[in-house]
């Protein structure tokens, strides 16, 4: 008698699943925020969010914090990425990507404040221009986001 | 007399103060493109209306920190100037006051990137402060997103509304309040805010803010029907041509022979096609029905001011409200 193969199924990690429903609820909170009016729809890299939460654990942030700063961070790496170049006159979306950049990295200061990341932002903010000046230059290595997320969590970590 | 005497601003100062915020900062290289960038369209110069916003607001405050009070002017003009240099892009303009636009000059990725220092250098600068006299202790306000967020909400709606003859007034009120007289408005508030003035009479200069800035575009409506290229930098009509339907388009729209006209404008429409619609535009009553909508506006706005009599500025509101009535260009 045939016997029907045996499937030995994996069940996620806790630690995975709750990951998951910190993305789920980062990714709900988005939707609130971002005005209808702008027809934005956002859909970061699941993969990427994960990394970004296994850094912001190893960072000491505790469980409540981690859906508003993972909403943080997803509005501003977004606003980043649409004005990444090429950025060209002929290009039919250009309209479009200058204005959500703008909007999405207004929403992202309004909506640090809002879920009480102030001094997360102050303490980017040095990060964040200096983004834009390697770009304005030309030159490539500007600071990744997450690092520049990491090293300012760990100094917050370190003066409490 | 100019409204910056009128005012006793020196602008000069506001001036120095925004080449010092670029020329302090160790992290832009001296000399290099960006820094003259920076320069070159700090000096093109403006009206600076919002840093004499930011001014007048803060003297019906009691704190007199003038250092801070002219940073946060310059930092008014930084977030003007950095969405007038994506203006020009999303517009395509290759002019900005008769001299080629930033992108036509380096790039357009590089024209975005200035802009977007220009609101991350004052987002760093104001961040510190903005968490010391924080008056709800919570950060929950922050210059630089309050006055950003709306502009490109009104820039969103324009786009959604390019050649939608349907536009409700109420809709284009609200495009207008968003894209232009926020940024006026929130001038004045926050400036009354850093000096300290009581939370009722911040409120109060946003609200009189509101209804000048809002009378200014109705003014920049009116100017594309009745300046001429060399008054305003670009040729009558071209708000029209563009689809950007205006206070005098509404009115127009009510009037079944321009009705028809003016619905049969769209993307692929020339210059000349709009030739003799000016004429008759100008010819009917639309634009002074704009102008008095306009004047509603500035009198709303007096009115605020003088409610606020007990405070000496309270003239300077008066005066804000006479240019801002007698705006040419």
């Amino acid at each position: 008698m045939a016997h029907a193969p045996v499937r030995y199924f994996v069940s996620p990690s806790r630690g995975a699943l709750m990951k998951d429903t910190i993305i789920r609820e980062a990714l709900e909170r988005l939707q609130t925020e971002i005005d209808p009016v702008t027809r934005i729809r956002l859909s970061p890299d699941q993969a990427a969010l994960a990394e970004a939460l296994t850094v912001f654990e190893r960072c000491g942030v505790e469980r409540q914090r981690l859906p508003g700063l993972l909403t943080v961070y997803i509005l501003l790496s977004s606003a980043l990425d649409r004005h990444a170049e090429p950025m060209e006159l002929e290009d039919a979306e250009l309209t479009r990507r200058i204005l959500d950049g703008d909007y999405l990295y207004s929403l992202y200061i309004q909506y640090a404040l809002k879920c009480r990341e102030g001094s997360l932002m102050r303490g980017l903010s040095p990060f964040v221009k200096k983004i834009q000046i390697a770009r304005a230059l030309g030159r490539n290595g500007e600071v990744p986001l997450l690092s520049a997320f990491e090293q300012v969590l760990m100094s917050r970590k370190e003066t409490r | 007399m100019e409204l910056h005497k009128k005012l006793r601003i020196d602008l000069r100062r506001i001036e120095r103060e925004m080449k010092r915020i670029v020329k302090y900062d160790n992290d832009v290289p001296p000399n290099s493109e960006l820094e003259r960038a920076l320069l070159r369209t700090i000096e093109a110069g403006g009206k600076r209306l919002r840093p004499m916003l930011v001014l007048v607001g803060s003297r019906f405050g009691k704190r007199s920190d003038e250092g801070r009070l002219v940073q946060l002017a310059a930092a008014a003009e930084f977030i003007h100037t950095a969405s007038l240099i994506h203006d020009d892009l999303i517009d395509r303009s290759p002019l900005r006051r008769g001299e080629p636009s930033l992108h036509t000059v380096i790039g357009p990725a590089k024209a975005v990137y200035v802009g977007n220092y220009m609101s991350a250098r004052v987002v760093e600068l104001l961040a510190n402060a903005e968490h010391t006299e924080d008056p709800f202790g919570d950060g929950r306000q922050s210059f630089t997103a309050a006055a950003t967020a709306k502009l490109c909400l009104g820039e969103y709606e324009q786009l959604e509304h390019a050649y939608d003859y349907n536009l409700s007034l109420d809709d284009y009120l609200l495009k207008s309040r968003n894209k232009t007289a926020h940024l006026i408005a929130v001038s004045l508030e926050f400036g009354a805010r850093a000096a300290g003035a009581p939370e009722e009479i911040s409120s109060q200069l946003y609200t009189f803010g509101e209804h000048l800035g809002l009378s200014f575009q109705l003014r920049d409506d009116l100017l594309d029907f009745t300046s001429s290229a060399e008054q305003i930098g670009k040729p009558a009509g071209s708000d029209l041509l563009v689809g950007q339907v205006t206070l005098p388009i509404l009115y127009a729209l009510e009037d079944p022979v321009l009705a028809a006209e003016i619905r049969s404008i769209g993307p692929t429409s020339l210059p000349t096609d709009i030739q003799s619609l000016l004429i008759k535009i100008r010819a009917s009553d639309v634009l002074q029905r704009a102008e008095t909508f306009c004047e509603t506006e500035l009198e709303q706005a007096r009115e605020i001011a003088r409610s606020l009599k007990n405070y000496a500025a309270y003239q300077d509101l008066l005066t804000l409200a006479d240019y801002f009535g007698e705006r040419k260009f």
